[in-house]
């Protein structure tokens, strides 16, 4: 077979059963891989009454027809789960050599149901797999187990998927990883992963992805590797990793200081990637087959953190735990702040933004030091947002309380409206760091939303409206107006998120990475059309590419309207809509924007043909996409949703 | 022998991408995967390290003097010792006498395999033109020195503050 | 070919974001069916100007510079 494995692995830990199923041909052309294959297992095999940390909760572990293929960056593995922290649709996405790994062992997809006795470990060696005690690594960070695993099995060049305490301790934004510190970071898919009592899949493939068309993959291949060589984007974010963005966030307004209070301040240079660069990178990384290398790998070689390393962070990891709490003055702190989320194994976003909504909570006078234990939630603190995301980690005291997510953290601390305004969360997921008043409209029309909780920014990662400027002619071509090309402007951004939605999401089926064709824009979908026609010998068309990744984005909306959450929920942090952005540097261009939604809200339904009165699919959409079954599920809801008693529940999560 | 081309590897430069080996593995076999490239990366994901091993090359292949059938013999012109797979009987002695490990065994044929350096291939080797960051080069052996004794120096030469130019 | 007049035009000038309304307008005019929609929206713009080329709805040159300069040059095209 070509491209794909063909089967998936099942392994139930309640009763130790392990099964290969089979892929037909019509379920691969229909979902093709990665997150449509996980999707379409979440909605089908977890009703919506399920707890995620349900013993038979699913989560899967998803790898596309392209992974482990010469393709551009085909490590990346799609980790799917009802998330802990939303209640509904989550999941998240991973780079490193694992995924490449589960391909040559022979696997296109692993799902993990049930729950061990005890700690286990999963052992798969191609088509041998082993459930093994896990007892001696419970509790270990992901870089400890991860050796000791290696030890035990005689082999170093093994991968491992692995989750660290704080998946094992249930924190609903616990993540998992794989060679050690590639991150599968949102929705907590790492505390459904230690419900299960597993602390990680440790494999060992020694297939090969078979190529249909050698030699025209070889062309199509090289053709974008070549291209690559001279990339604009690829050289920023090989040299300075996708910290590369900071002084670009500063600029542009969109630079979370202060739990989003303002976008951007005079030090933010401490924590640009060219200062991370000249300070404390030690190596560049790069994920399976990737011609970019944006991975970065740490040591704090000053302060008393010096001796630190980890690998990372990602601008994205390093900003919650950094300026978003108001630290920014030593970039040692925040270097160490991200060392200790990766070790304890929890996203970084979620982690940072719980504790600044925590501290805005504390300066607004919410909360007090009664509630907190002792501990003042001034900003800058680095000693108590260090002291907090440990006890986040281990559930201890206030940490208990903030481990469950900003939203809910309200709820069990009474605050009601007041305290939710500045969770900065949509559908109890917090945003990344990107100010929509500043980066950007587009972006902010995803995060409204998103499919796996809204405030995410990989759900369209419309970068047409940022480095798509650096390609010229590209929005015209796809949205048939270059003045998208700026972030805080409206012109063409509800297409703009159309398209760029469907493109994401077929790219996280064939399980690519997004930063090929998003962010650099290098590969473009009819390239990508190309790679995998040549791998797999099929012939797919681009209509059919997109139709794809617009099936799997609506099997998920679906997922969350059976949840009771649809246009009511369609929102963004009102902190966004209503405060005005203010000045932070002299340069800053977006001073004095709010973001405008409702103005594009309505014309994105017009595109997605989402019922504007419920949010939900239309039936005729539903269908055309082959979705019979989903439009039956949906017809008894659409009712439901719009009936008083329903508008009455105030939904932050499900 | 002034202007024989090798694989120069770099290890200072090594992402561990693998880009490398999975160029090597489709060009060569078609297929992509570890199991089929003849060049390989090794890494030590907990501490940020990672190296490529290839063939150097050498001149007086110790490859090519343990072979008990002729089929890993030295090509003068190409500059690198090569396997015939015809004549490979599979004993694996030279997979075994490589300092580097840089031959492996074929898991459909069980004949030994090694770098070629892409004979044939307008561009070269694969696995420099598809490095990202400059871990493999393919050059003139004379040149890759010179070039090296330059980038030692101007890093001494920063080191203590000294000129600019060298 | 002029599909829409001038105040039509005017009208999506005006607009931010003009994709939908248009392939819906030219759909509603017999232009293209509702498959052909689909396709252009799932595909983008550079589709719809190879359509209406294709369909002889504007010429090539029309095309070429619809291409390079977007809706605006579209929208003139087609009144």
């Amino acid at each position: 077979m070509y491209g794909w494995a063909g089967q998936r692995l099942r392994v139930n830990l309640s009763n130790g059963e392990i099964t290969k199923e089979p892929l037909s041909y019509e379920y691969r052309r229909k979902w093709v891989g990665g997150r449509g294959f996980n999707s379409e297992v979440i909605y089908n095999e977890m009703p919506p009454t399920m707890d995620p940390y349900d013993p038979e909760a699913r989560v899967c572990f998803g790898v596309g027809p392209m992974s482990g293929s010469a393709a551009p960056s085909t490590g990346r593995v799609t980790v799917s789960a009802k998330s802990p922290l939303t209640g509904g649709h989550g999941d998240a996405n991973m780079g490193g050599h694992w995924g490449a790994e589960v391909k040559y062992a022979g696997y296109d997809q692993i799902i993990i149901q049930g729950r061990a006795k005890k700690p286990v470990y999963l052992w798969i060696d191609d088509d041998k797999v082993e459930i093994r005690d896990a007892s001696h690594l419970w509790g270990k960070y992901p870089r400890e187990a991860d050796q000791m695993i290696k030890e035990e099995l005689g082999d170093e060049d093994i991968h491992i998927m692995l989750i660290g305490p704080a998946g094992e301790n249930m924190v609903r934004y616990a993540c998992c990883f794989n060679d050690v510190w590639r991150a599968a970071g949102r929705t907590g898919t790492g505390g459904v992963i230690g419900s299960k009592n597993l602390k990680g899949i440790a494999t060992r493939g020694s297939g090969t992805v078979k190529i249909a068309d050698p030699k025209k993959m070889m062309d199509v291949c090289d053709g974008l590797r070549q291209k690559m060589k001279t990339d604009v984007m690829k050289e920023g974010l090989y040299q300075y990793g996708s910290l590369v963005l900071i002084n670009v966030a500063n600029r542009d307004g969109w630079f979370p200081w202060k739990n989003f209070q303002e976008g951007a301040h005079p030090l933010a240079d401490n924590m640009s990637g060219e200062t991370h660069a000249a300070t404390v990178l030690k190596h560049r990384e790069g994920c399976f087959a990737c011609p970019i290398c944006c991975g970065r790998f740490t040591q704090i070689k000053e302060g008393k953190f010096a001796g630190e390393e980890f690998g990372g962070p990602e601008y994205e990891h390093a900003v919650p735990t950094g300026p978003r709490c108001g630290i920014l003055e030593d970039a040692n702190d925040i270097w160490h702040n991200a060392r200790l989320t990766n070790d304890y194994g929890m996203d970084g976003i979620e982690c940072g933004g719980t504790i600044a909504a925590a501290m805005e909570w504390y300066e607004k006078g919410l909360i007090t030091t009664k509630e907190t234990g002792g501990l003042e939630l001034e900003w800058g603190n680095e000693e108590v947002v260090e002291t907090l995301i440990r006890m986040i980690a281990k559930r201890e005291g206030f940490g208990d309380i903030l481990a469950d997510g900003a939203d809910r953290a309200a709820d069990r601390l009474g605050l009601g409206d007041k305290g939710h305004y500045y969770s900065i969360t949509t559908r109890g997921m917090t945003l990344p760091g990107d100010d929509p008043r500043g980066l950007g409209f587009g972006y902010g029309l995803s995060f409204a939303v998103g499919t796996r909780g809204g405030c995410d920014h990989l759900r369209s990662l419309c970068c047409l409206e940022l480095s798509g400027a650096l390609y010229p002619g590209l929005n015209t071509k796809l949205l048939g107006d270059e003045r998208a090309n700026r972030p805080v402007t409206t012109v063409g951004k509800p297409y703009m998120v159309y398209y760029e939605e469907n493109q994401k999401t077929t790219t996280d089926c064939l399980n690519v990475c997004c930063f090929t064709t998003h962010w650099s824009y290098a590969v473009q979908t009819e390239d990508q059309v190309d790679y995998l026609n040549a791998t797999t010998g099929l012939n797919f068309t681009e209509e059919e590419f997109q139709e794809v990744g617009e099936r799997v984005y609506n099997l998920e909306r679906a997922y969350w309207n059976r949840h009771m959450s649809g246009v009511r929920e369609d929102t963004v942090p009102e902190r966004f809509l209503t405060e005005p952005m203010p000045q932070g540097v002299d340069y800053q261009t977006n001073v004095g924007a709010t973001f405008p939604l409702n103005d594009m809200l309505k014309k994105y339904y017009r595109y997605r043909d989402w019922d504007p009165k419920t949010g939900f699919p239309s039936a005729k959409k539903l269908k055309a996409l082959g979705l019979e079954n989903v439009a039956k599920d949906l017809e008894p809801l659409r009712a439901k949703y719009v009936s008083e008693a329903e508008k009455k529940k105030k939904k932050w999560y499900c | 022998m002034a202007n024989r081309k090798v694989l120069v590897f770099n290890n200072e430069k090594c992402t561990g991408c693998r880009s490398c080996v999975v160029g090597c593995s489709l060009y060569h076999d078609g297929e992509c995967g570890k199991v089929v490239s003849r060049v390989a990366v090794v890494r030590n994901e907990r501490f940020g390290e990672s190296f490529v091993v290839g063939c150097d090359g050498c001149t007086d292949a110790p490859c090519a003097a343990v072979c008990p059938t002729g089929a890993c013999a030295m090509d003068v012109t190409a500059g690198i010792a090569k396997i015939n797979a015809d004549k490979c009987i599979g004993c694996k002695e030279c997979a075994m006498v490589c300092p580097f490990g840089a031959i492996n065994m074929h898991y459909k044929t069980g004949k030994a395999f090694k770098c070629d350096l892409c004979e044939g291939r307008e561009q070269g080797p694969v696995c420099a033109d598809w490095c990202p960051s400059g871990a493999i080069t393919y050059q003139n052996v004379d040149v890759a020195f010179k070039i090296k004794r330059r980038e030692k120096l101007t890093e001494k030469l920063q080191a203590a503050k000294i000129g600019e130019e060298v | 070919m002029a599909v829409m007049t001038k105040a039509e035009a005017k009208k999506f000038m005006e607009m931010d974001d003009r994709m939908i309304d248009i392939l819906d307008f030219l759909r509603d005019k017999g232009v293209f069916n509702e498959q052909i929609h689909r396709k252009i929206l799932l595909s983008g713009y550079f589709r719809l100007v190879e359509y209406l080329e294709k369909e002889k709805i504007i010429t090539g040159k029309q095309a070429k510079d619809a291409q390079e300069n977007g809706f605006d040059d579209l929208i003139g095209a087609l009144q």
